[in-house]
């Protein structure tokens, strides 16, 4: 956060309202005419199918790699439909406009009787519309439930990336810091790596369903490896329906299918 | 979803991040308006607030298992709301493309105001244009980030610490800023009403 600049003592809100002191013209000026434009001003209706859109748009987005929320650069822009003709145009309830009003009223000039029914109209032609709308988001959110879980899903699957690569690099700083130490496999190379402060207990969670499963205890590692190409911590067994996240001592990380993973290093006492 | 429901916002990005997809609809329900509204008015254009809002939504599913319970919900989606609007501003920029509202006097009524318009009486709905026109012009050329502080108090209804959480600024600094662009906009009209 940047310093604070000077801050008028001033109420903000009650001087648009119309009740605080100005202190000078241009800020009175300025407030009077947002007030107009804030009493004038009615928000526009979002279209109808808006959040069918986005819920289409989030799954068939692409799976991308992990970034801060409040990246700056834009992501790769997901698949957006163009707006239906069918979806309406501005509706203004507030300002007595819009589609709806403009199909009820024109080209007549309006008697109290057709401004009743106009009314009874526009109230049923709303439920009906908002039942619609309830209908057909419920089906949206059935018919990509499963790829929102997916979406989810990757999610974890790639802060679960992060933190094997972080394992990674730990295990290398303390390889550096211990060159005569001996081959740590598992519970002994998950302690030596907190006790030493190179890596917390979080870390060895896993974010996916072996989180909860296995705690910190969801992967494997071991420093009995001589190349970097050579993997150092790897996911258990369930952390992840996709398969098993395995990080290499050089902090490269792959997704292996079950099938793929036929690495199987010492154990301690195995000799 | 269940009688049990989360019903805070913050309730809601929990379970979306726990793989509750209908957690997402509900979010989505609850600020299509607002941030729609928002969007249109930062950006004028449906396209855009269209595209702007998928992203957001977007993000909000990708970073929900990130969520902080403590924080609040309503900061985070605009403040991705409002990056991704920078975003589009360089976009923009970059292809040369005209805003709806240039603000040259003769340029007609912004499409926004057009659309606004329809159902007044004629005369009503001219006079009326043409001072919201005169105003919202002002506020699309007042520097970028006094507007958004702007349109956050004012037009979305944010309090002086959210608006902080959504830029990362001191809540000072929003106080100024809105009192900064409140006086920028009465210079603006005043000169706008000078040269006419």
């Amino acid at each position: 956060m940047s310093a604070p600049e000077e801050t008028p003592e001033l109420d903000l809100a009650a001087l648009v309202r119309g009740e605080g002191e100005a202190p000078s013209g241009d800020v009175a000026a300025g407030a009077e005419a947002l007030r107009a434009d804030l009493e004038s001003w009615t928000a526009p209706e979002p279209p109808a199918d808006l959040i069918q859109r986005t819920l289409a748009a989030i799954a068939l987005a692409p799976a991308e790699a992990a970034e801060p929320a409040e990246a700056a650069e834009p992501m790769e822009a997901a698949e957006v439909t163009e707006p239906s003709e069918a979806q309406p145009a501005e509706a203004q309830p507030a300002a007595g406009g819009g589609a709806l009003e403009v199909l009820t009223t024109q080209p007549f000039a309006p008697t109290p009787q057709t401004k009743r029914r106009g009314l009874i109209v526009r109230l049923v032609t709303q439920a009906l519309a908002a039942c619609l709308l309830f209908g057909v988001s419920a089906s949206f959110t059935a018919f990509f439930y499963p790829a929102v879980v997916h979406a989810l899903e990757e999610g974890r699957l790639e802060r679960c990336q992060q933190r094997l690569k972080h394992l990674a690099r730990a295990l290398h700083a303390y390889r550096t810091d211990h060159p005569d130490a001996g081959k740590l496999n598992g519970g002994a190379l998950r302690r030596a790596l907190i006790e030493g402060g190179y890596a917390t207990h979080e870390d060895f969670v896993c974010s996916g369903a072996g989180g909860d499963l296995h705690g910190a205890e969801s992967y494997v590692g071991t420093s009995a490896v001589e190349a970097l190409e050579q993997p150092v911590f790897w996911d258990r067994f369930g952390n992840h329906p996709q398969g098993f996240n395995v990080v290499y001592g050089d902090a490269r990380v792959e997704l292996l299918d079950v099938n793929d993973f036929q690495f199987k290093p010492e154990r301690e006492g195995d000799h | 979803m269940s009688a049990e429901a989360p019903t805070r916002d913050e309730d809601l990005v929990t379970a979306l991040g726990a793989g509750d997809p209908r957690a997402l609809t509900e979010l989505m329900q609850r600020y299509q308006r607002p941030l729609y509204g928002y969007l249109m008015r930062m950006l004028n254009s449906r396209e855009d607030a269209d595209d702007v809002f998928q992203e957001t939504f977007l993000r909000v599913v990708r970073h929900a298992q990130r969520f902080d319970a403590n924080r609040r919900f309503r900061p985070w989606v605009y403040a991705i709301a409002s990056n991704l609007v920078k975003n589009t501003y360089r976009a923009r920029t970059n292809r040369g493309a005209q805003s709806l509202d240039p603000g040259g006097e003769d340029d007609g009524p912004s499409l926004l105001s057009t659309l606004e318009g329809r159902g007044r009486e004629p005369i009503e709905s001219a006079q009326l244009e043409e001072s919201a026109e005169r105003v919202r012009g002002a506020v699309e050329r007042l520097p970028e980030k006094g507007r958004v502080a702007l349109v956050l108090f004012y037009y979305q209804g944010l309090p002086y610490a959210e608006i902080a959480e959504v830029l990362e600024i001191p809540v000072g600094t929003v106080k100024s800023r809105i009192h900064n662009a409140l006086g920028k906009l009465g210079r603006e009209l005043a000169r706008r009403e000078a040269t006419s």
